[in-house]
């Protein structure tokens, strides 16, 4: 039971192996490295001159949607992670603000003034 | 007893007379009365003191006051609390025949050291005490275990599964009706998946192979939620990838497929209006889903379960599991409080 909806030129075209996985895979992860030495977070706000020849490996070795796929989720880790630095930062903060003040009272409660 | 007073010793010596004399009201026979050397004698060398000069410097212990006869009230007094325990008699190591009998018999009784106590009762009651503390940690980790049991129940069925109909790689029509006589893992996935989809097919392939392992016959089922690109062709090239044995591809039209994803609760991105030269990833929920040999749902494993762990858990619901028809509500079992070794 066939289904008459798929064009048998396309299927053996649309499979991609475990080897082509990985080709891509390796050059996605040489790619962010590169971004990463360069601090680059967000990739469309740039201009291509930044690693360009690791972005050609990617888009030659991995599907379009996979690329930009890729980039979408760094791009989320990324915020996400810096999210939660400046708001563990921000907790820090409040509480050795905390502390200092109460530290003041104290000091002030015992000086003879 | 230390006695190094020379009163003392003196004072002892009347005592020795008295006791003397109490010894021959007893026995009938009149001794020859102790003199007032002899008592000293006596009582220095029970003492064991080293001199004893004859000084008497209290009064009561002039022989005018010893040498008064005693009278029979008195004897008959003292005898009763010698024997009686009441008074203590004098011991040392010159006594007559009569006088050792007369301190045997009126040996006072030891006072028991436990006092009221007696080390039986003590026993039985410290015995008790075990076995009550024993049964109550007993009770307690029955009251525990039948709550964990309670708790892993779950409570009220899922409703998830439910009737499909979908075509697996080799083109044979697959149902619900073909979940029925052994264990399946279901992934929900697409074969054009960039990176979680491989990674989740390589986890549930140890965790089939551990199971096998293990005597667990397990069926993987992998269910394509992008039914307009993966044809039954494409499942079985993309599975042979994976080295897993046996498993099952499954794909079908757009509503068959978007119809076993609502009864399994599994949320996928496709629009029906996409071709299949297309470029798109699919935007979908990644769990694995244990069902059992009569069809129905028994647990779900999300991305925090590694190869290992969901493996396990997996085993255990799989070992605990009972056919519906035997299944019965778990009863509370009250442990017996004399039987401590359960």
């Amino acid at each position: 039971m066939m289904a008459e909806l798929h064009s048998s030129k396309r299927e053996d075209t649309q499979v991609i192996t475990r080897s082509e996985r990985e080709k891509c895979w390796i050059a996605r992860d040489k790619y962010f490295a590169c971004l990463d030495k360069n601090r680059i977070m967000s990739v469309a706000n740039q201009d291509s001159s930044m690693c360009a020849n690791e972005r050609s490996d990617v888009d030659s070795l991995c599907r379009q949607s996979w690329v930009d796929y890729f980039i979408q989720r760094r791009e989320r880790t990324l915020q996400i992670d810096a999210m939660k630095r400046f708001r563990t930062q921000q907790a820090h903060d409040e509480l050795d603000a905390r502390e200092a003040t109460s530290r003041e009272e104290l000091r002030n409660k015992f000086v003879k003034r | 007893m230390l006695v190094t007073n020379k009163a003392t010793i003196v004072q002892m010596a009347g005592i020795w007379r008295q006791t003397a004399t109490l010894c021959s009201q007893l026995s009938g026979r009149s001794f020859s009365r102790m003199s007032t050397k002899d008592s000293i004698r006596n009582a220095s060398r029970s003492r064991r003191v080293l001199f004893c000069p004859h000084i008497r410097p209290f009064s009561t212990t002039l022989p005018i006051f010893n040498e008064r006869k005693p009278d029979g009230k008195k004897v008959e007094e003292d005898l009763d609390a010698l024997v009686t325990g009441k008074k203590r008699p004098m011991t040392g190591p010159d006594l007559t025949e009569e006088e050792s009998v007369v301190f045997k018999v009126a040996k006072p009784k030891r006072r028991n050291p436990l006092g009221f106590f007696n080390v039986a009762g003590m026993i039985i009651f410290a015995g008790g005490l075990a076995l009550l503390i024993n049964y109550k940690r007993r009770v307690q980790r029955a009251v525990d275990a039948h709550k964990e049991e309670q708790g892993s129940e779950s409570f009220g069925k899922a409703l998830i599964g439910g009737p499909f109909q979908l075509i697996d790689q080799n083109g044979g029509i697959f149902t619900q009706e073909s979940l029925k006589g052994k264990f399946s893992l279901i992934y929900f996935g697409f074969t054009l998946c960039p990176d979680i989809c491989p990674e989740e097919l390589d986890k549930m392939a140890i965790i089939v192979k551990n199971l096998r392992k293990q005597g667990v016959d397990i069926q993987p089922i992998f269910i394509s939620c992008d039914p307009i690109r993966d044809t039954p062709l494409v499942l079985r090239k993309y599975l042979e990838d994976f080295d897993i044995e046996g498993i099952v591809g499954l794909t079908g039209s757009y509503s068959d497929v978007e119809a076993c994803c609502k009864a399994y609760r599994v949320y996928f991105s496709t629009p029906p209006d996409v071709t299949a030269e297309d470029d798109y990833i699919v935007d979908h929920s990644i769990f694995f889903y244990l069902m059992d040999p009569e069809g129905e749902f028994v647990n779900v494993f999300g991305r925090r379960y590694d190869a290992q762990g969901a493996s396990e858990e997996i085993a255990k619901k799989i070992k605990k599991w009972v056919p519906a028809k035997d299944r019965r509500e778990s009863s509370f079992q009250k442990p017996s409080f004399w039987k401590f070794w359960e």
